[in-house]
């Protein structure tokens, strides 16, 4: 089951124009970020299911310098590809829009099957937390004579690497 | 593509996005200008003007293939579900709005924000003005948002020295092209690609690619900047959860995470039927309204905010208000129009309308919402009367209704507000000269005796009569012709002829039978 789940979640977001990696363990995740991030300066969530994430890029002091932003999720929905995010300290909001590129990892204890689930596991939050992003693929614009154009304000790219954690 | 040096802001002026604005040369007809003037033209004149404009059959030609792409008016089984919830859920806060506002009030100021109730546009804008003249604002970037469109606030912040930048893509296009958007959800959609290099290249001093990626770079480049220096963020409200406090915010650019996340305060404008009763409500508004507004499963971005900024957090804002407009629309509650407030601003109505389309968009219908739903809406909210000929600017096809998410019976709106039009006191010389025409003709003799008057009047009168009518008159005219009045009864005559010769053919025949 969760890894039917898994596999719409990789289909949904590549229909987004994002894409997801399904792994079998949460090293083999981290180690995908870690070379999906390169050496290019990024910002890295403090979020614990990134915790062990070794990365070669400096962390630049502003962070609309940065052209890699790493996080966690609250939780994904599997049929449309979306990432919901939270802000907290160390978890800027920032992070997830201002690079160009988007990294996620995503365990699979907290994909949901579909949007509305989503909706409500994070309903149930409590407290809320200040904000909720939910993201669903690359940043994009159909503004000019409907032509979509990917990467308009947010991300270029958002690259998502799901693993087991039970 | 490169800027050149000329790009960066000036004296006094501190946006990027803006600089250059004064190189562009407006090329826009009246009615499309970002102000709407107070006295307009007769809607036919507009009308008529808006069919010949360069714009117009491109425009109409990019909508029609949208409607056919996306099937407007068919709706998955899936998505038909959503519809039938979507459609209760939006008429639940309609039985008791004033309920759910207090709830979201109180909701909205538990998680730290301040809540403010405007009854009119005046009042919305003398708020936005306060916060942001209290808090030195000089630069706000905005994410798209009809509400503010409709009490012009931008004009308003620019008068009170706040620079406004558009930040989504369509809405910046039509920004400095000084127009309104033409469609709820895309409101460059009457601008073609041409169009917008030549509008952007006007700004930038300098010649630019026409790749819309290209268009799209550069717009990015100058808008980033805005997002880093502003100190206020302006976004509309796509749903307010009552329970929560949370406002949604649905965008596909990301310019509402921008604009909510980086400037130090966040002013938040809504109308009143913005508000939902739960949380748990998204679940299915988002998924319909993205269905129906882009024909997406969800749209890239949902930003929900639940308040400002907490302790330890880097980002957010750390003021956050939250403005609730009336505007007109609780006047709607409780009558057959209360219906026309569960719309969710898809804009679908407005792509399947055989006459929007082919006036080329909004912007004919010289008001802050067009379309449909813009016939709807625009007579409710403002000044009462403005826009009440509204509602004559459709087929009653029925195209909308099946368009609409929430199925909100569109077509039944508009010949209630046509009713009403009739019967206003306006109408009422109009109504007395309808009523001594149905007198004359109900005998022959009256109908002869009016076919003898026209044939005297068009041998005594001008052929070029409506040009020459004074005042107003001339304007009413302009858009109209009057047949040949020497030529009255003419068709009459022509008949009594054809059945003189066939009384004697048939004669004739009979003999030689």
């Amino acid at each position: 089951m969760n890894q039917e789940l898994a596999e719409l979640f990789r289909d949904r977001l590549a229909e987004a124009g994002g894409s997801a990696e399904l792994t079998a363990s949460h090293d083999e995740a981290l180690s995908l970020v870690r070379e999906w991030a390169g050496d290019r300066p990024v910002l890295v969530d403090d979020h614990p299911d990134l915790t062990g994430l070794e990365v070669a890029g400096d962390r630049p002091p502003d962070p609309w310098d940065a052209e890699v932003g790493v996080t966690g999720v609250l939780g994904a929905a599997a049929d449309t590809g979306t990432l919901a995010l939270g802000p907290a300290p160390g978890r800027p909001r920032g992070t997830a829009v201002l690079p160009g590129t988007h990294l996620a990892v995503v365990p699979l204890s907290r994909l949901h099957a579909d949007y509305a689930a989503l909706i409500m596991a994070l309903g149930r939050l409590d407290p809320l937390p200040s904000g909720l992003q939910l993201v669903t693929g690359p940043s994009r614009s159909g503004d000019i004579e409907s032509a979509m154009i990917q990467g308009m304000h947010g991300p270029r790219a958002v690259r998502v690497a799901v693993y087991p954690d039970r | 593509m490169t800027e050149h040096s000329c790009g960066g802001p000036t004296d006094g002026q501190r946006s990027t996005a803006l600089a250059g604005r004064e190189r562009i040369r407006p090329d826009r007809p009246e009615w499309a200008a970002g102000e709407i003037p107070a006295h307009r033209r007769p809607l036919p004149l507009i009308t008529r003007d808006a069919l010949t404009v360069r714009t117009a059959r491109p425009t109409h030609d990019r909508l029609a293939a949208l409607n056919e792409e996306r099937h407007v008016g068919t709706w998955t089984p899936e998505v038909a579900r959503l519809r039938e919830q979507g459609a209760a859920i939006r008429r639940e806060t309609l039985t008791d709005l004033e309920k759910y506002l207090q709830q979201l009030t109180g909701s909205v100021e538990r998680n730290g924000a301040v809540v403010h109730r405007a009854g009119t546009p005046a009042e919305a804008r003398a708020v936005i003005a306060r916060i942001a003249r209290e808090n030195g604002v000089r630069l706000a970037v905005k994410s798209k948002s009809m509400a503010t469109e409709e009490i012009h606030l931008n004009a308003h912040l620019n008068a009170e020295g706040v620079e406004v930048v558009e930040t989504d893509l369509g809405e910046y296009i039509v920004q400095l092209a000084d127009e309104r958007p033409s469609h709820i959800v895309g409101p460059a959609l009457h601008k073609s690609r041409q169009d917008v290099t030549d509008l952007f290249g006007q700004l930038a001093g300098a010649e630019l690619s026409g790749e819309p990626e290209d268009l799209a770079a550069f717009a990015r480049t100058r808008l980033r900047a805005d997002f880093k220096a502003a100190d206020l963020g302006i976004s509309g409200v796509n749903f307010a959860a009552a329970d929560t406090g949370t406002l949604a915010i649905v965008t596909n650019e990301g310019n509402a995470d921008m604009v909510t996340s980086q400037p130090r305060v966040h002013v938040a404008v809504m109308t009143v039927e913005k508000v939902i009763p739960r949380f748990a409500d998204l679940g299915v508004l988002v998924p319909l309204l993205c269905d129906a507004a882009t024909k997406q499963r969800v749209s890239v971005y949902q930003t929900l905010v639940n308040g400002p900024r907490r302790a330890g957090e880097s980002d957010g804002p750390e003021q956050l208000h939250l403005v609730i407009l009336d505007n007109g629309r609780t006047k709607a509650l409780g009558t057959p129009q209360e219906e026309v407030l569960a719309c969710i601003r898809c804009g679908n109505c407005q792509i399947s309308c055989p006459v929007y389309r082919t006036v080329g968009g909004g912007h004919p219908y010289s008001a802050v919402y067009g379309g449909p739903i813009g016939a709807v809406l625009s007579p409710l909210i403002g000044d009462p009367g403005t826009d009440s000929d509204l509602p004559f600017l459709s087929s009653l096809c029925g195209a909308c209704y099946d368009a609409c998410p929430v199925k909100i019976p569109i077509p039944d709106l508009l010949v209630n507000l046509r009713a009403q039009h009739e019967s206003a006191p306006a109408a009422g010389a109009a109504r007395a000269g309808w009523r001594a025409w149905g007198l004359a003709w109900r005998t022959g003799a009256g109908f002869r005796a009016t076919l003898a008057a026209a044939r005297l009047a068009g041998r005594l009168l001008p052929d070029r009569l409506l040009a020459r009518l004074p005042g107003p008159g001339r304007g009413w005219a302009a858009g109209r012709a009057l047949p040949p009045l020497r030529e009255a009864g003419a068709f009459r005559r022509w008949f009594r002829r054809y059945d003189e010769r066939r009384a004697a053919t048939r004669k004739r025949d009979g003999r030689q039978g």
